[in-house]
C-alpha cells in the first residue's frame, strides 16, 4: 500500500509525460491541462490503493486514459479501413529509406529531424483513429510494454498489437504524405500546383 | 533514392531475412525473449538490408518520440500542486 504523504514527490516528475500524451488525446491545450489535473487529482484520492513497488507510471496512464475516453473523447468516427489496405510493411523506409547516406556525416536520425518536423509529427499522430493513436503513444512515445499496454486500455494483448501494426502503418503513411506534399522529398517528380493543397491553419 | 522497389530485393526468399522482418517491432518493442534476439542480433550484424531497416525503424520511432514531447506549462504544474494541496488539507 502506498502512502498519500509521498504522493506529490512519487507522482510530480511524470506530468511532462502525461501532459503530453493527454495533448495528442485531447488534441486541446485546455482540455489536456483539465485531465493532467483530474488525473492526479483521482490519483491521489486513490494512492492507498495502488500497490507500492508496481509501476507507478503505467498505474498514472491508466487512470489518465480511463479519464479520457469517460469525460473528453470525441464521437469517433469509424476508421477508414480502406486506408490501410494498399499501405505495405516499412512504407515510409521503402520510399526514403535510401535518404541516410544522401549527406555524408550526418545521421539519419538527423534527416529525418529535418524532414519532419515538431509540427508534422505530431499532427500525423494526432490524426490517427484513437483506438491506433492510443496504443501508438503508449508504445512508440512512452515505451511501455505489450502488457502494460494491454492492462492500461483494457484489450487483450493480441488487438494491441494488432493495432500497434496498423496504425504504425498509417502513421508512416501519414508522414510521408505531409513530406511530399510540402516538397520536402528531393526527387518530387511533380510540385504540387499552389492552391491544390488544403488550407493549413498552423 | 526514392523507393527503388525495381531493383531486386537480396533478402527476398531468405528465411533468416523473412524472419527478422517478420519480428522487426517485436524486437524493436523489446517483446522478444533474449533467445530469439540473440539470434535477430547476430542476423542483422551480417545482413546489412536488414540492418538498414531495422536502424531505419529505430530511429523514425526516436524522432516521433522526441517531438512528441511537451514542456508542462508552469500555470498547470502550480495548479495542480495547490489542488493537491487543497485536497490534503480537506
Amino acid at each position: 500500500m502506498a502512502d498519500p504523504a509521498t504522493f506529490a514527490d512519487d507522482a510530480m516528475d511524470l506530468m511532462s509525460s502525461l501532459y503530453s500524451a493527454a495533448l495528442r488525446m485531447t488534441r486541446n491545450p485546455a482540455d489536456a491541462e483539465d485531465l493532467v489535473q483530474e488525473t492526479y487529482l483521482k490519483a491521489y484520492r486513490a494512492y492507498d490503493r495502488f500497490e507500492a513497488g508496481t509501476n507507478l507510471k503505467a498505474w498514472m496512464y491508466r487512470i489518465l486514459t480511463n479519464t479520457y475516453i469517460n469525460a473528453y473523447r470525441k464521437k469517433q468516427r469509424r476508421p477508414d479501413e480502406q486506408d490501410l489496405e494498399d499501405v505495405e510493411d516499412l512504407y515510409l523506409y521503402r520510399r526514403i529509406g535510401g535518404l541516410e547516406g544522401a549527406a555524408l556525416g550526418r545521421s539519419a536520425e538527423d534527416e529525418l529531424m529535418d524532414l519532419f518536423g515538431e509540427a508534422e509529427v505530431k499532427e500525423a499522430v494526432e490524426a490517427l483513429p484513437e483506438h491506433y493513436r492510443l496504443p501508438i503513444l503508449l508504445a512508440d512515445v512512452e515505451g511501455f510494454a505489450y502488457k502494460e499496454i494491454a492492462e492500461i486500455l483494457d484489450v487483450p494483448i493480441g488487438t494491441v498489437m494488432s493495432r500497434l501494426h496498423r496504425g504504425r502503418k498509417l502513421l508512416q503513411k501519414r508522414l510521408y504524405d505531409f513530406a511530399e506534399r510540402r516538397r520536402l522529398l528531393p526527387d518530387d517528380p511533380e510540385p504540387a500546383v499552389v492552391g491544390a493543397e488544403t488550407h493549413d491553419e498552423t | 533514392m526514392m523507393g527503388n522497389t525495381s531493383e531486386p530485393d537480396p533478402c527476398e526468399g531468405n528465411p533468416d531475412c523473412q524472419q527478422a522482418l517478420a519480428e522487426l517491432y517485436s524486437f524493436l518493442d523489446g517483446e522478444l525473449t533474449v533467445q530469439k534476439r540473440t539470434v535477430i542480433r547476430t542476423h542483422l550484424d551480417l545482413c546489412s538490408p536488414c540492418g538498414d531497416r531495422y536502424t531505419f525503424e529505430t530511429e523514425l520511432r526516436q524522432v516521433v518520440s522526441m517531438r512528441c514531447q511537451e514542456k508542462v506549462p508552469d500555470a498547470l504544474r502550480a495548479r495542480i500542486a495547490a489542488a493537491l494541496q487543497a485536497e490534503l488539507e480537506r
